[in-house]
């Protein structure tokens, strides 16, 4: 192999171009990127998760560069209202809820308790909840006995700035940008894509190409007709509108997500404004009225037109189809209530260069990549069903649709299994893990019918003990945290601190 | 707005169930015994008592456990030290494998530590570049260990080729049940030690009928003997399906002195494979024609099949090291009273991957071995993706290192393709840097106290701190 084109220059395109910029060129591989300033892109995740500091960190991003390049401001996790009732509110923390004792699973202990009236609310007891709740942020702790290093942190970020960052880096290392629109797809004898004639006249060939054309899936989907996944019968929302406004207070550590009677509505603060959507189902609410609804809810004044976006939950049923890799929205769409797009991204990139065919031979590592991706998309999935189907809300047809949906098995059997004995399943790759699914079990109301019996090896007070220890460590924790503003002034100011190491994880955010 | 929602009030009192349920295990081996210990371990007598019965005959067979399984006797009361200063167990590091074919071209095998990433490159890749001048396990610790017979506590302030130091332990199966027996005896667990058979008490539900005439009432029955299953399978017209594992007939012989060592051997041969470890050999001879047969649900009615009664091999995940990891599923998944649908459906389902993962681990290995033409689907697509990317397969469930599970084809001649693994590194640069570590990794094995040493000074505080980590 010795060539790669990648079509399309949104933070997909970069993302991709930058890693394979990276990894591939000193390999030998020259790579190509086509865009077209004539093309707006989405802009997808402004709100990120924690393994985005891997990938920069893997690219050998300096963090504190890339957080005034981009606008940055640091996220701790996700706040969501008025989704099991409205009035409710919760934070899903990048972070743990306690600690396991003797094997025994936190919330256990504490389920122990709380039925003796002896537990504080469950959020006491993550520090990543409280210091977020209290505008507070520092970098976890290096020491894993420290309460502060029971957290992780990924950005908001401005998608555009991070784009161009990218394009800047990968450029420097070698990345051809051209400039034009494709029209017409060459394909060889066995079906594969082996050129790309542009509008100009200009015909590029190469031995393999990444679709990286957003919604359109020009490749993929336009020219190799990869059937497309609908999920939209359990995440119906098909549309948002969104529009930046103006900041007038000091960014709050984390995204909201705030529930309304035909979807949700997300408010990103960045260091120079707040990103403002409204996602919805328009069999719910017209354009009309989430255009207004939007631009009378924006927490500071704008002065740009709100912008509708369409799209359908789902996925290609493969997104590596012969010599053709689809990453970002070409792939699939999952909508960004737990801000999962770039993450989709960087995961698709990652696992394409761990099973590079260097020999060219396509076919078993593109089978493992097909497979991994689709569990991937499918465990957000289910997750992000989660919030739809686990509510209490009954005041529009949309939630009364969400709280009676059919939902796949897979949740439906995780969901009993919480209810039943509070048993959370896990699993080693993917998102999401346990403190991830209890921060929306509990925050949308589930309450499991008993505690796991192991809880009962340990006796009450002693159970109190530990609990009331870690409350107070948390209490102590929080209190020591700097605020969030300070820590973007200094990091992005003359003189930052370093940043610690990462690892590929959305919960311990320390390499050891 | 209420930061903290839930104020629900479905938690109901665990303590308030009235009496403990009944589980009896059934079987006469090391997972029957452990099983025991853990359930009783594990959960308040108040919430459940357990039996075992364990049909007569004498305990024969040898095995070893890796890493965390080895570990894991913390988890019913047992330090793995005792085990070690009995003399019921010893610290296995790595297996000496050769060919029956050719006896003195032999390789040492871990189940993981092998060197570490390096310019953003797995040991296994950067080892291509030198793997005919180096054998893998010159990057090994633990291999280098084995191969000198020595072991000990790693310094605090260690150098880079000691991080892992992972380490086994390996044991005949009779020793380990005695010294299982001698705990259950100190803690008035029930035992009885006779023959028994199902007794129907509805469609789903069994009791025991012991061979003395007992009936023996059972909230649960844990087999981990596979007579039990067997059985229930026959009442319920259900076979088992065919795994694309050969079966094999086992024979045990002492083989000499009992030298305690922190290695073991194993022979392959194209019609069965011998294991030599604490002064036994057990040659298993395969059966041509013949595979095993195992059963698609784990957890039916009452009844909880464990380790070997699900018969799927044992060659590389001893039958014990199986019953420790679906004990692990099964106790979040215990249900407290009667049996709940939703809860044997996710064991199964556990239990079900965790089986797939070892069946094409046992897969492969015996393909490798040439026992066997068949090849379990994942273990064909494992070693598509390594002969093609030199990679291997994501799985939630890692019973190997990714290295050696990447070493194990090539143990019997299958590479990666030619040009599929990049090159990294400037030629003298690469040379003189691969050199030097193994070099390293020698010296830093010779600086390992004798393995003998180290039983002796097993009385030490800090050598107990650093096994049960």
């Amino acid at each position: 192999m010795k060539k790669i084109i990648i079509l399309g220059g949104g933070t997909a395109g970069w993302m991709c171009a930058a890693a394979m910029a990276r990894f591939l060129i000193p390999r030998g591989i020259a790579i190509t990127l086509i865009e077209s300033d004539q093309i707006g892109t989405v802009g997808v995740g402004e709100a990120t998760l924690p393994h985005l500091r891997f990938f920069n960190q893997t690219l050998g991003i300096d963090e504190n560069a890339f957080m005034r390049a981009t606008l940055a401001t640091y996220k701790m996790g996700i706040e969501f209202q008025h989704w099991g009732r409205i009035g409710d509110a919760y934070i899903h923390p990048f972070g743990e809820y306690g600690r396991e004792l003797d094997g025994i699973p936190f919330h256990h202990l504490w389920l122990k308790a709380r039925q003796s009236g002896r537990a504080a609310p469950l959020d006491d007891y993550a520090l990543p909840v409280k210091a977020a709740a209290a505008g507070k942020f520092d970098f976890p702790h290096p020491n894993p006995r420290s309460i502060l290093s029971t957290f992780s942190y990924a950005f908001h970020l401005d998608a555009g700035l991070y784009a161009r960052f990218l394009r800047d880096f990968a450029e420097q290392l070698g990345v051809e940008r051209v400039e034009g629109r494709v029209d017409t797809i060459g394909r060889d004898e066995r079906g594969h894509i082996s050129a790309l004639k542009l509008q100009d006249g200009n015909s590029l060939g190469a031995d393999f190409f990444v679709d990286c054309s957003g919604f359109r899936a020009l490749l993929l989907g336009g020219t190799l007709q990869t059937p497309f996944l609908d999920w939209s019968r359990w995440l119906p929302c098909d549309s948002a509108v969104a529009v930046p406004c103006e900041s007038n207070r000091p960014p709050p550590p984390y995204t909201r997500a705030i529930a309304h009677s035909a979807g949700w509505q997300w408010q990103i603060p960045l260091q120079h404004r707040t990103g403002n959507g409204l996602v919805y189902a328009r069999d719910h609410l017209s354009d009309d009225q989430a255009c207004q609804r939007l631009m009378n809810s924006l927490p500071g004044p704008t002065s740009t037109e709100p912008r509708i976006l369409r799209f359908k939950a789902g996925r290609r049923k493969n997104s590596w189809v012969g010599n053709c890799l689809a990453i970002g929205l070409s792939s699939g769409f999952l909508e960004p209530l737990e801000s999962t797009g770039i993450y989709l991204i960087q995961i698709a990139i990652t696992k394409f260069l761990a099973l590079w065919p260097q020999g060219g031979s396509y076919p078993a590592g593109r089978r493992e990549f097909n497979r991994q991706m689709s569990l991937e998309y499918e465990r957000i999935r289910d997750f992000l069903i989660l919030h739809y189907h686990a509510t209490e809300r009954e005041d529009s047809a949309f939630w009364r649709y969400c709280r009676y949906m059919a939902i796949p098995d897979d949740l439906r059997l995780k969901m009993a299994l919480y209810r039943e004995q509070g048993y959370i399943v896990g699993y080693g790759h993917g998102l999401f893990l346990q403190p991830s699914w209890l921060a929306v079990y509990h925050g949308q109301r589930i309450l499991p019918k008993t505690y796991s019996p192991q809880a009962d090896l340990l006796a009450l007070d002693e159970i109190d003990r530990l609990l009331s220890g870690y409350r107070r460590l948390v209490q102590k924790g929080v209190a020591a945290m700097p605020d969030h503003a300070s820590v973007i002034a200094r990091q992005c100011g003359m003189r930052p601190l370093p940043v610690p190491p990462t690892a590929m994880s959305l919960y311990g955010g320390i390499a050891l | 707005m209420n930061r903290s929602t839930n104020t629900g009030s479905a938690v109901s009192s665990a303590s308030s169930a009235a009496q403990p349920v009944h589980w009896v295990v059934y079987g006469n081996n090391p997972a029957a015994r452990y099983c025991q210990l853990y359930l009783v371990q594990q959960l308040p007598r108040e919430r459940i008592c357990v039996s075992l019965v364990a049909p007569g005959g004498k305990v024969s067979g040898a095995g070893f456990l890796f890493g965390d399984s080895a570990m894991e006797h913390c988890e019913i009361g047992i330090d793995p030290r005792d085990l070690l200063q009995s003399n019921t167990a010893d610290i296995l590091l790595a297996l000496r494998i050769q060919s029956e074919a050719n006896p003195q071209a032999g390789h040492w095998l871990a189940s993981g530590g092998y060197g570490f990433m390096h310019q953003g490159q797995p040991f296994f890749h950067w080892w291509q570049r030198s793997r005919t001048l180096f054998d893998a396990s010159e990057f090994n610790l633990v291999c280098r260990a084995a191969e000198a017979g020595r072991y000990g506590d790693i310094p605090t302030n260690a150098p880079e080729v000691y991080r892992s130091l992972e380490r086994g332990l390996q044991f005949s199966y009779r020793d380990y049940c005695d010294h299982l027996d001698l705990a259950a005896q100190s803690r008035k667990l029930p035992v009885y030690r006779q023959q028994a058979t199902l007794s129907p008490v509805d469609e789903h539900r069994f009791d025991l009928q012991l061979a003395d005439g007992t009936r023996m009432q059972a909230g649960f029955i844990i087999d981990c003997d596979g007579a039990l299953l067997a059985e229930s399978a026959l009442h319920n017209g259900q076979g088992g399906r065919s795994l694309p594992l050969p079966a094999s007939r086992m024979t045990q012989t002492l083989s000499g002195c009992r030298k305690r060592l922190t290695a073991a051997h194993c022979t392959i041969g194209r019609d069965g494979w011998q294991l030599n470890l604490r002064g036994l050999r057990l040659d298993h001879k395969v059966i041509p024609a013949e595979y095993l047969r195992s059963y698609p649900h784990a957890w039916a009615g009452n009844l909880i099949g464990l380790g070997a009664a699900l018969n799927i091999g044992g060659l590389a995940v001893d039958s014990l090291a199986q019953t420790q990891y679906q004990l692990r599923q099964l106790l979040p998944l215990m249900p407290l009273q009667t049996e709940d649908g939703c809860l044997r459906a996710a064991f199964n389902r556990q239990v079900a991957t965790y089986n797939r993962e070892v069946t094409d681990l046992h897969s492969l290995c015996h393909w490798l071995a040439g026992h066997t033409r068949r090849l379990s689907p994942g273990a064909r697509a494992q070693l598509a993706l390594f002969r093609a990317s030199g990679s291997t397969l994501q799985t939630d469930i890692p019973l190997i290192s990714a290295e050696t599970r990447l070493l194990l084809p090539t143990l019997a001649g299958f590479w990666p393709r030619p040009g599929t693994i990049p090159t990294t590194g400037g030629d003298s640069d690469y040379n003189r840097w691969v050199r030097k570590l193994s070099a390293d990794y020698r010296q830093a094995a010779t600086t390992l106290p004798e393995y003998h040493c180290y039983l002796q000074s097993l009385c030490t505080s800090s050598s107990r701190e650093k096994l049960c980590e």
